[in-house]
């Protein structure tokens, strides 16, 4: 658009030059309408206003958007494990100008296997009936939602069976760099890089539901490969890489030697804009933070850095698991001194850090060194292990910040009265995630806010100390530099933490910050296999046998489900197998169990390869020796090769 | 400087009629205003042409220059794809957009060739807003143009299509 309007000085400067804008544009509108065309840079304005689906509803309708229209069908170009889109790019795409023009690729990658899917549909169902039980509304009203929640189960099912077969058939791996190399080296004007664990094809809000729960630490390994292929395979390719965003990257991949960390960092060197969050399940081993460490600092270009975790099983609960007590903090502290050193970023101009536990020096020091940069910062649910929100907040308030967003939970755990407790109304979406997804997620954060409020499972802070919190840091310090006072008192803060609590100068200290320090160093020498989120094993997947799950010695699953779908204590008389059971799910009490069969039930009668399978033939249920399953890939260190 | 400005200009459409406007309101083309910055008041006192736009559009443009003089400028940076997306239109705008079709075309080129953006932007969301939600045959019709397709060559556009992701 610049370069059109550029033009324009041109043309205006020959004031004398008889041209029009008929003339020039070639028309696109049917010649009897030509004082109605418009060129093409106008129609590209015009589709960037709409969606894809209007996109392609216009390339249908006429031969003059085709082109206009092509532009739009891949931005970005998105690779599904659900849909041939290797075959799609070399077959189709490799040769035609509009590979050349894809600048953004998008993976979405997320994956669950049957039983994952059966008991994460089977959970948010379980949910949604309980909260439908305790709904207030008048039963007819319940009624209906009832019906609606039937239907979207149907749906879910359904959604999830047509899926998993087209998972089955495509049998594509990202997890070697075959592939990609044709991929990256025919996307010359690739600059941007998305990686998506969370957003999926579907539309039912069951199914939508079983990708926004965490699918626990089975996938690790496969995700780790997964972005290691990517990285390693541009390193390949010619690429200026700007932007790199993952939504769900293991912690696992930090476990690595620091060689390997650095090796497939390099095609990141003009990296400008990281989003990353990460994903545990247990408190990270130190040298996750060190090696994570060694990774931001070869990005020596990063302006806009996001660095958080995804949310807990506890659905949208992602406060950190270092919230329960001093010991979990403790643990989860990451020094940012001995993570990064000095390190300086020249430009950063944007950070967004969320479930850590930091410390005050820390902290300030970090905006310190970046402070003629920075202009946005944003903080979600932060604990302090050391020192106060007040002074970090007090030496941000001097920075010419323009934007200073907190949401979540901030507990300053050395610091009697700063515990805070905020709705996430700047929501935890990423931007990139599909519209319908994005939706749900954010209907679902509401849903559990105000399902918070109901449960007492705790207050929330009064909006308005979350609004003095961020004006006092956006204010103007006066000429003389001088701040207003802090503008919160006792009473503001949730709760008073009484642990570790002393005078301000240091006195009584129990844990002081050379200690906390000295501890997390020799944290640093811990075995690995100490960390179970290191064990990372690979989930039977893509074009394997029609196995519908696996169970331990004593005949049960991960979840706790044997292979009819009972859970212990849970099994009815023998005159009650699976088939003649009657579940009604309308009348309470409904359990977890009964829910998980209904949908592992629904969903393999879905599937032919699984519909006429009998569950409890021994070739068909994996009931390894040990409680370790067979088939899976039992890490002892990351294992990065192809 | 600021005291020697003209306050006045006289705009020239290609038809030759003159029209004269604030220099206020003029100025919300960054075209005119570019030019009155490269060449100084004097060269500007006299009429300004504008060649590529006829009298009744160009009035209708500085009508709505006229009603938006005093907004603020749009942040130069604000690119984001969620900007793009929303068709949200002021009401005023909305009625102001209320043309026939020809018209509401003159009036996007005549933005883009005056580069005034906001106003391109409205346009541009207006004919947005005609395509949304609309299958190919109601679009032909909103537009007034027949299918040129064969069914092969629809065919072969159908499975383009099932490439791309909906969003």
């Amino acid at each position: 658009m610049a370069g059109l309007l550029n033009n324009n000085m041109e043309r205006m400067s020959n004031l004398s030059l008889k041209s029009s804008l008929g003339q020039k544009h070639a028309p696109l509108i049917a010649q009897k309408h030509s004082k109605s065309q418009l060129p093409d840079e106008i129609w590209e304005q015009i589709l960037h206003h709409l969606e894809m689906t209007d996109i392609k509803s216009l390339r249908l309708a006429s031969k003059i958007w085709i082109d206009v229209g092509a532009l739009f069908l891949f931005r970005p170009f998105i690779f599904r494990p659900d849909r041939n889109k290797y075959d799609v790019f070399n077959k189709k795409l490799a040769h035609t100008p509009i590979a050349k023009a894809i600048s953004n690729i998008r993976f979405e990658l997320g994956t669950q296997q049957i039983d994952f899917a059966a008991h994460n549909i089977g959970y948010a169902y379980y949910h949604a009936l309980k909260t439908l039980r305790d709904d207030p509304r008048p039963e007819s009203v319940k009624k209906a939602q009832y019906e609606l929640l039937e239907e979207d189960k149907i749906a879910a099912m359904t959604e999830y069976a047509e899926w998993n077969e087209r998972w089955h058939e495509m049998d594509q791996t990202y997890q070697s760099r075959s592939g990609l190399e044709e991929i990256f080296s025919k996307t010359e004007a690739l600059t941007r890089i998305d990686i998506s664990y969370k957003s999926c094809p579907f539309k039912s809000e069951l199914a939508m539901d079983a990708w926004m729960q965490r699918t626990d630490n089975y996938n690790f390994r496969k995700t780790n490969q997964e972005f290691v292929a990517i990285l390693r395979t541009l390193t390949k390719a010619p690429n200026k890489l700007q932007h790199l965003s993952h939504d769900q990257l293991p912690v696992s991949f930090f476990m690595a030697a620091v060689n390997d960390i650095v090796a497939v960092a390099a095609p990141l060197h003009q990296l400008r804009t990281l989003p990353l969050t990460l994903d545990a399940t247990a408190s990270p081993h130190n040298t996750v933070w060190r090696m994570l460490g060694s990774f931001l600092k070869t990005l020596p270009e990063l302006k806009d850095l996001r660095l958080d975790f995804a949310s807990l099983p506890t659905r949208f609960d992602n406060e950190g698991t270092w919230k329960s007590s001093w010991y979990l903090a403790e643990e989860w502290y990451a020094p940012l001194s001995k993570i990064l050193g000095k390190f300086t970023w020249k430009n950063l101009e944007a950070v967004w850090l969320g479930g850590l536990v930091l410390c005050e020096k820390g902290l300030t020091q970090f905006f310190s060194r970046h402070a003629k940069t920075l202009k946005s910062i944003k903080l979600s649910n932060i604990g302090l292990i050391h020192g106060s929100f007040q002074r970090v907040f007090s030496y941000l308030a001097r920075l010419p910040l323009r934007e200073f967003r907190i949401w979540g939970y901030f507990k300053a755990l050395h610091f009697a009265n700063e515990i805070w407790r905020f709705c996430r109304c700047y929501g935890p979406c990423d931007d990139n995630w599909s519209k319908v997804f994005t939706q749900y997620v954010k209907k679902r954060d509401s849903e559990d806010m105000l399902s918070w409020r109901r449960s007492g499972r705790g207050r929330l802070s009064n909006p308005e100390v979350r609004a003095m919190i961020e004006n006092f840091v956006l204010q103007t310090p006066n000429s003389l530099g001088e701040i207003w006072a802090w503008p919160l008192m006792y009473l503001d803060s949730l709760d008073r933490y009484y642990l570790n609590e002393h005078s301000e100068d240091g006195d009584g200290c129990t844990y002081p910050e050379e200690n906390m320090d000295a501890l997390w160093e020799d944290g640093l020498t811990r075995s690995l296999k100490d960390c179970r989120d290191a064990w990372v094993e690979t989930i039977y997947g893509v074009g394997e046998p029609p196995i519908i799950g696996f169970y331990d010695k004593a005949g049960f699953d991960e979840f706790g489900f044997d292979c009819d779908g009972y859970a212990k204590g849970e099994r009815p008389p023998v005159s009650d197998q699976p088939g003649t059971e009657e579940i009604r799910t309308d009348k309470f009490p409904v359990t977890r169990a009964q829910c998980y069969r209904i949908i592992h039930q629904g969903i393999r009668c879905r599937i032919p390869r699984y519909s006429e399978l009998d569950p409890t033939a021994e070739n068909r249920v994996l009931r390894p020796e040990h409680t370790r399953r067979k088939n899976c890939h039992v890490m002892k260190e990351v294992d990065w090769r192809d | 400087m600021s005291e020697t400005k003209i306050q006045k200009l006289t705009l020239v459409a290609n038809d030759g009629n003159k029209i004269e406007v604030d220099r206020q309101v003029a100025e919300k083309s960054v075209l005119i205003k570019n030019m009155l910055d490269d060449l100084g008041d004097e060269q500007m006192s006299t009429e300004v042409p504008i060649p590529n736009v006829n009298d009744t559009v160009l009035k209708k443009v500085i009508e709505w220059c006229e009603h938006h003089k005093n907004d603020p400028a749009a942040p130069q940076d604000d690119d984001s794809d969620s900007r793009k997306k929303t068709t949200d239109i002021d009401e005023w705008d909305q009625k102001f957009m209320q043309v026939d079709q020809e018209m509401l075309f003159e009036i996007i080129l005549a933005s883009n060739y005056l580069d005034i953006k906001p106003l391109l932007d409205v346009g541009c969301k207006t004919v947005a807003n005609m395509i949304k939600g609309k299958s190919p045959e109601e679009i032909r019709k909103t537009f007034n143009i027949t299918n040129d397709f064969t069914p092969e060559e629809e065919e072969q556009i159908r499975r383009e299509n099932e490439w791309a992701e909906d969003r």
